[in-house]
Order: C-alpha cells, then structure tokens, then sequence
C-alpha cells in the first residue's frame, strides 16, 4: 500500500474521510482541529461575558456608597463573574488549546476518542447557556462562586439560583471528565512511533497532569453538588448542623476541587510557556527532567493546601500548620520551573517578539502572586487578610498572571498555525501595554485595600473608611485592562481576516505540530512519523515533506477507515492499529438529551427527566452501532512493511483504559462519599443519632450475591472464546443477577433505612446504598449490552474489548459495593 | 506502567502521610485523646512514612547505579526525593506546634 500513491490523491482520500462538511454537516464534526477551535472561540465569548461582569463589578466598587447596582443582583454579577472565569473560561480554553494541539504534537492523527470531544463540547455549550440565560432572566447564582452552605441551601436560598449554579457546573463537569479522559489516553496512547515518555514534547508532561488532576479533583465537586442539590430538592441534611450534618463538609469538598483547580488551570500554561520561550530564546529548554519532576510535584502537592482556605473556621492549630506547612512547599517545585526558563533565557538570545513580551508579563505578575500566595500559606496573617480584598488581589495575580498572560503569548505563538496567516502585532504591542497596566494599576493597589480591611463581596462601602481612592484608581485600571482585551481580540480577527499568508514553522520551532500544514489539514499527519528524539524538525528537516508524501506510517487510505496507531505507554513501540470512528451527530443528540435530563432536574420536572436519562443511555449505546469488527482480521499493513492487530483484537486498547481512568474519577467520588460520612461522624454536632440501621444484613447478602456473580459470569463469558452459545448463557445469567443486586438495593433504600430527611447519618447512609444501586443498574446494561455485541458477532476470543470493559464495571462496583455495605452496617455497631 | 507507578510511589506516601496525620488529629481531637498520646501516635505515623519514603528512594538509588540511569530512573529518583522532602516538612510541624485541639 504504501507509495503506491501520490501525494495529492493521498491529500484529498485522506480529507474525505477526515474531513467535515459544510452546511449542517459541520454539527457533525468530531475532528479535534474543529472541535478544540470551537471550545477556544466558545471560551472567548465566555471570557468576554465574564470580562463584562467584572466591569460592572468595578463600576459599583468605584465609588463609596454606590447605588448603580442593588445587592441582590451584585450577588449575582460577582457570583457569575468567578464561576464563568473559573468554569467556563479557564478550564473550556485550556481543553480547546489540549484538542487541537496535542495530536499534532505527539504526532498523530486524531485524540483517542473523537466523539467524547464532541459530547464534552455541546454540553459545555449547553451547560454555560443555562447559566447565561440564568443570568439574564435575573436568577444567576448569587451566593458567591464558590456557594457555601449554608447561605446556598434551601432556607437561605430558596429561589433557583443556587440550583443553576449546581445543576449547570454538574453539566459543564462532564465536559471536562471526558476531556481529561481524552487527554490522558491520548498521551499514554496514541503518540508516533518512538516517542517514548522521555521523548514527547514537556507540553505534554504537563497536560498529562493536568488531566490526571482533573480526574481525581473535580469528583469531590461533583459529588458536592449532587448532595447540595438534594439538600435542597429533596430536604437531605448533609449540610444541616441542626440535623446532624456540617456547612464544613460542603467547604472540604469544594476545595478539595478548588485548590487542584487553581493548578489545573495554571499548568497547562506554564506548559505553554515551556514550549514557546525555548523557540523564542532560540535554546533548548534547560531542566528539562527536573521540570517534569516539578510538574508532578506540583501536581501531588496541590492535593495537599485546601484547607488553606479554611483556616478561620476553627480547626486545630496543629492541622492548619500542616497546610500551611504544604502551601509553602508547592512554591518550590513552581520556583523550580521559573528557574529553568530564566536561565533558558539566560542561555539563550531571546527574539524580541510579541509572544516573548507577554512572557515577560507572565513573569512579573504571576512571580508576584506567588510571593502573595506564600504571605497568606502563614496562618497569622492568613487570620488578618482572609475574606478582604488582599486575597481577591492575589488570586488574580496568580489566575491572570499564570493562565492568561501565557494565553495571550501562546494565541500569537500558535495563531498562524491555525490560521495559516501572519500577526501584523502593531495592535497587539497596545494591546500588551494596556493589559499589563491596567492590571497592575488595578489589582496592585487592591493588596492595600484589602490591608486596610475591605471585605470581599460587599456591594457597597461607607465614605470615612478610606477605600475610596485605592476602589477609583483600581476602577480605572480596570477600563484600561478592558480596552486592552478588546485590542488583542480586534488584532486576532484583523490577523485571521486580513493577514499575509504566513509559512509553515514561522518561529523554526522543533515539535511536531509544526510539521503539518498550515492551516492543518483535517488529518493532521499525511502519514505519521517515527520519532528519535523531544526535537524531530531539528532531526530531519524535511519531514514534512516526507510525511505529506506519504513514507511514515500508514501513509494510505483504505475502507473509508480512520486509522491512527497505538504505542506502549512508555517506550513508544507499536503496539496496535486503532481505527477511529466517522462523524456523527450523535454526539449533539446525546448532549441534547443530557440537557433535558439536567433541566428536568432543574425545574423539578422529574418525569421530564427520567425521559432525559432513557434517551440519553439508547444514544449512548446507539454511539456503539457499526463500531468493531465481526471477523478476526489478525494483523493488518500499517506501512513501512510492518503490520498490527486492529485495536478490538488488542489487549489494552484506548477504550479499555477510558474505562481505568473513568473508574478512577468514580472512585474519587465514591471515596469522597464515604469520607463524608466519616466526617460527618466524627466532626458533626448530633451524632449519633436516635435512628440508626437496624437489620438489612439479608439484603446486603443479595447485593453483594448478585454483584459477585455478574463479576463472575462475564470473566467466565470471556473465557467461553469463540464459543457462543456458553459465553450468551453466561452473560445473560450476569444480567439476571445483576437485576437482582438493583432490586436487593432497592429493597435495602426503601424498607430497612431509617427517613433520609430526619438526620445526615440517614442521608449520607442512602446515598452510600443509592451509590450501589445506580452501579448494579449500570452492570445490567453492561451484561445486556454484552449479549446483544455477541449475538451480532462482534464478540470472539480475540475480539473480547466490550466484554473486558464490562468486566471492569462489575469489578469496581463489586469493590465498592463491598466497603459501602462495610460503612452502612458495621458504622452504626461501632456508633452506639 | 510498573516504571510510573514507581515514579509516584513517593508522592502516594506524602499523600498518605498527609491525609493520615490530618486525620489522626481530627480523630484524637474528637476522641479526646490528649496531647500526649496525640503527639506520640503523629508522630509514628509521620516517622513511619519517612521510612517507608526513605527506602524507596535507596532503592531508586540503588537501581540507579546498577545500570545506565535512564530517563525513567531519573525520573523515579527525582520525585520520589522530592516527595521524601516534602513528607518531611509537611510533618515538621508535629516536633513544633502543640497538638491541641
């Protein structure tokens, strides 16, 4: 197959299949070069809303005792301003930036799962729309971004802002699992041939991170906002000091999320910042190794700092210095990367160009707010400048400086990449001077006004307090930042309407993604490279002339198949072939679906949404129709006169390790439930309380009887081989027992708990058991799902993926089954 | 995959030591345990992790030596160093602050 054909008829099979439409077709995209400039546009417009809000923000705040705005709907316009920024803009631009980039960095054709991309897409969209529209119909959440209880439960907030906040973010977190899914599997996976770990691009180190820390941060919030919205829904006290619940477990689990977030947003930048200052110093980045060190240092190690944002609420001295002790510590491995690109540049001859300019910016602002952050990690002075405006200053030195001055950098490092034309920069120098002023002259000053005691989140100041000036002049700076902004996005949209054409590789940078056309063609990779060291465009600088001829890997195209090759997780060997799936609009219906299920939710419409979670479960399994193969292929050419098994009949495949790292996200969730009843217990006034479990060891039996023999039977159906007719009995009989370990958990929620409403040990208890019966439910779609992929022959002894997948479900929820029952029954014996 | 879980091996026991100590101080506050005994059991559980940190990082060391230290030796050895320092600091202040509740 290979060089059999020429480059152009290449080009164009290859963008057939790859290619999307235009017209409506284009909402079938599920390209991540489409996908991932969808996400970084649809993050702008966030950007700017939130940009807006923070305007009005400092307009009310410019003068004492203001009227321009009441406070209800200020609680509104700051609440919106941090969770847009936080939500919808930090986390959405950084995952676009992930998409688009990270296939052509790691030298391959697509990300490992197409269509999830485009679900997280649609349901970011969908999900921030509800809170937009929220916020225009004048019920946004107003009870600060980061909603503590018990201001946002049902007695302090009874309207539905609060429900926006939880049910919307819920939507826009599903997003982001499936983009850190995305991303995780494609670095382990998909990278070219001989890009072991030690041989990709640091951007990706530090994306992998990332990824790994939204799945083990964002559950805790997730799991927050579901108990919140059943506080507030369904009466639960999770929350309830009065009833045996605690407003500190709301705190703990939202920065157990939040302190990773800050992180989460600021590493993917700072990976910006280790790819583009190297190119631009014209040196290889010094420390290479001891920044991936840091990185995964600074991604344990934030894990480790929440409670610094607790440290007023009364908990020993000895736990605070702890956190304190932690919050120090993460300035290090962050020293350790500052360092690096100093002496880059000191190494280097840094060009004088407008990306290296907003480095610079990098440097001074988030430098700043780091030395601030290590100011309030000592807990005296955290004690005197908690909830003043010394932390508002702080935190948007870090946020700013950390994520958007390395955003702005990288949009003119990486915009004639995608679109393929010049930055004329005139603009853009304005626009830099404007930003960078209008920040300091806003935000510096605001460390003394939060020194001389501004309160956070107060809508008005009285006159003789002395914040007047200090709130003008930050007022002023804050305009000056604006017209800035609106400049870069002016000079952005001149560049892409009106720019010279630009060349391919203007910076003569070294990493793959500059390999490809610019703009990039939809398959990215005319045919993929192999990889000899972290700078193959310095090893071979007519590789992509090569690659568009079609001499790497796979260089053809056959059956209309997506194809991208699999390499073991570290040393970058060919492991297996996997064949991508086409577009669809599927993922637009499912993510539509979603949206009725959470609206349903929203308006307590709960008909409306059980309509919403049966739809969105058939599409989702719909997603799966004419995926796999109904033959054995064995090993298939992939070029180079070398071949590989399709990825169906391969032993760790992408999707199997979606499932490891979804199971990890779930697990988090499921550990953060069972760290709430132990909390709970411990810390919570009340406890224990007059109605405790009593029985239910029988229906515990059945669960775990039922689950052990779903695990059980699908190992046995995978064994079965290619015998048919033993491997449907078993997972039939799977289903069967399946069935019955949801209906022992129904039994065990309705006849053996005491009333959820009564007490938080109640609660807590029937979340645990309402926990294992969504899993046991879930198996049963597995088992079932399994018998119909094997009575449609897409099921063998090599081609066993889905049964694997199922048998990991039914693991886990065998596990966690197993402590839940622990925790429910045997809690309550130690209680009394 | 054997290689990363090694190179996070050390960080996993700053994790543990961390959420154990916290832990133990919550548990000991709300038991009542006095600080005494509060002191006594923190400080097991942090001398504890610094050894298992420790031998981690004299294996590394010695796996280093044994053979050319490639990236993922160094890698493992970095880390898990860096994560001994911070078990460390993090549990410092068990021989400075008092344990009270």
């Amino acid at each position: 197959m290979s060089g059999e054909i020429s480059p152009i008829r290449l080009h164009k099979e290859l963008s057939r299949i790859w290619g999307t439409p235009p017209g409506w077709a284009r909402l079938s995209a599920v390209n991540h070069t489409v996908v991932g400039r969808r996400f970084m546009l649809a993050a702008f417009i966030f950007f700017a809303i939130g940009g807006l809000l923070a305007m009005i923000i400092r307009v009310q705040l410019a003068t004492p005792e203001s009227t321009f705005i009441g406070p209800e709907i200020y609680g509104q316009i700051f609440t919106m301003h941090g969770t847009v920024m936080m939500f919808l803009f930090a986390i959405p631009m950084f995952e676009g930036m992930a998409l688009y980039l990270l296939p052509k960095m790691l030298g391959s054709r697509d990300l490992a799962f197409p269509r999830l991309s485009a679900y997280g897409f649609w349901c970011y969209v969908f999900g921030g729309s509800i809170l937009i529209l929220a916020l225009l119909a004048g019920v946004a959440p107003d009870a600060g971004w980061f909603m503590y209880t018990p201001l946002s439960s049902g007695r302090y907030s009874p309207g539905i802002n609060a429900d926006v906040w939880l049910i919307g973010i819920t939507f826009v977190e599903i997003s982001a699992i499936g983009a850190a899914i995305e991303i995780v599997v494609t670095i382990l996976k998909l990278r070219a041939p001989g890009m072991s770990l030690a041989r990709m691009p640091i951007m990706a180190w530090y994306l992998l991170v990332t990824a790994l820390m939204m799945l083990v941060g964002f559950p805790p919030l997730i799991l927050g906002s579901i108990l919140l919205e059943v506080e507030r829904a369904f009466d639960w006290p999770f929350f309830d000091p009065t009833r045996g619940g605690d407003a500190l477990l709301w705190q703990h689990l939202f920065w157990l999320f939040g302190h990773p977030e800050v992180y989460i947003i600021f590493l993917p930048a700072a990976g910006a910042v280790s790819m583009i200052l190297p190119v631009l110093a014209r040196h290889p980045l010094i420390g290479h190794n001891w920044i991936v060190v840091s990185v995964i240092g600074v991604g344990f190690l934030s894990f480790g700092l929440w409670v610094h944002h607790m440290f007023t609420v009364g908990i020993p001295h000895l736990g605070q210095a702890f956190f304190s002790a932690a919050s120090m510590l993460v300035a290090i491995p962050t020293g350790v990367q500052i360092f690096a690109w100093l002496g880059t540049l000191m190494a280097g001859r840094p060009q004088r160009v407008l990306p290296m300019l907003f480095l610079f910016g990098f440097f001074f602002v988030f430098v700043l707010g780091g030395l601030t952050g290590v100011m309030l990690a000592v807990v005296p002075f955290n004690w005197q400048a908690h909830d003043t405006h010394f932390v508002v200053a702080h935190l948007h030195y870090v946020l700013v400086g950390g994520f958007i001055f390395p955003m702005l950098a990288a949009a003119y490092y990486w915009l004639p990449h995608l679109t393929g034309r010049e930055t004329s920069y005139h603009l853009g120098y304005v626009s830099f001077w404007l930003i960078f002023i209008g920040f300091n002259v806003t935000f510096f000053l605001m460390h003394l006004t939060g020194l001389r005691g501004m309160p956070r989140r107060i809508e008005a100041y009285p006159a003789e307090l002395g914040w007047e000036t200090l709130n003008l002049i930050s007022s002023v700076g804050g305009f000056l930042m604006a017209i800035g902004f609106a400049l870069f996005a002016t000079d952005v949209t001149l560049q892409m309407l009106y720019g010279r054409r630009a060349r391919r590789n203007p910076w003569r940078a070294e990493t793959l993604e500059w390999a490809t056309p610019v703009p990039p063609t939809s398959y990215a990779f005319a045919s993929l490279p192999v990889v000899g060291s972290r700078r193959p465009l310095e090893d071979d600088p007519d590789l992509p002339r090569k690659l568009a001829a079609g001499e790497g890997y796979l260089g053809f195209a056959r059956n209309n198949w997506m194809e991208v090759l699999s390499v073991s997780t570290g040393g970058g060997d060919i492991d297996h072939l996997v064949m991508l799936p086409r577009r669809t609009f599927l993922p637009l219906w499912t993510a539509l679906a979603t949206g009725v299920f959470f609206l349903g939710l929203l308006f307590k419409l709960y008909w409306l949404s059980g309509i919403g979670l049966i739809v969105t479960v058939g599409l989702l399994l719909r997603w799966t129709k004419g995926m796999g193969l109904q033959r054995d292929h064995g090993p298939l050419e992939i070029g180079r006169g070398e071949s590989a098994l399709a990825h169906y009949e391969a032993d760790y495949p992408p999707s199997r390790w979606a499932m490891i790292f979804a199971l990890l996200a779930d697990g988090i969730l499921f550990g953060s439930l069972a760290f709430a009843l132990l909390f709970l217990w411990v810390v919570a006034p009340a406890w224990p309380p007059a109605d405790l479990i009593s029985g239910g060891w029988l229906q515990a039996f059945a669960l775990m009887a039922g689950l052990g023999a779903s695990a059980m039977l699908t190992r046995r159906a995978i064994r079965s081989g290619d015998d048919a007719t033993p491997r449907e009995r078993s997972l039939l009989l799977a289903a069967a027992t399946g069935l019955m370990a949801v209906a022992a958990a129904a039994l065990f929620f309705m006849s053996v708990l005491p009333d959820p409403t009564r007490h938080a040990y109640a609660a807590v208890t029937a979340a645990l058991v309402v926990y294992c019966l969504v899993h046991a439910a879930v198996g049963v779609i597995f088992s079932a799902y399994g018998l119909y992929r094997s009575k449609t022959g897409y099921v063998s002894a090599a081609r066993r993926l889905d049964l694997v997948i199922a048998q990991h479900w039914h693991d886990y929820t065998f596990a966690t089954a197993l402590i839940a029952m622990v925790l429910v029954l045997v809690v309550p014996m130690v209680m009394t | 995959m054997t290689s990363g879980l090694r190179a996070i091996a050390g960080f996993l026991i700053w994790a543990s030591a961390l959420s154990l100590l916290y832990g133990t101080l919550s548990l000991a506050c709300a038991w009542g345990l006095g600080p005494a005994v509060t002191l006594a059991v923190l400080l097991i559980l942090w001398l504890a992790h610094l050894a298992l940190g420790g031998a981690i990082l004299i294996g590394d060391v010695r796996f280093a030596r044994g053979q050319d230290a490639g990236f993922g030796q160094r890698l493992s050895l970095g880390a898990n160093a860096a994560a001994l320092g911070a078990t460390l600091f993090t549990g410092l202040p068990i021989v400075i602050a008092s344990p009270t509740c």
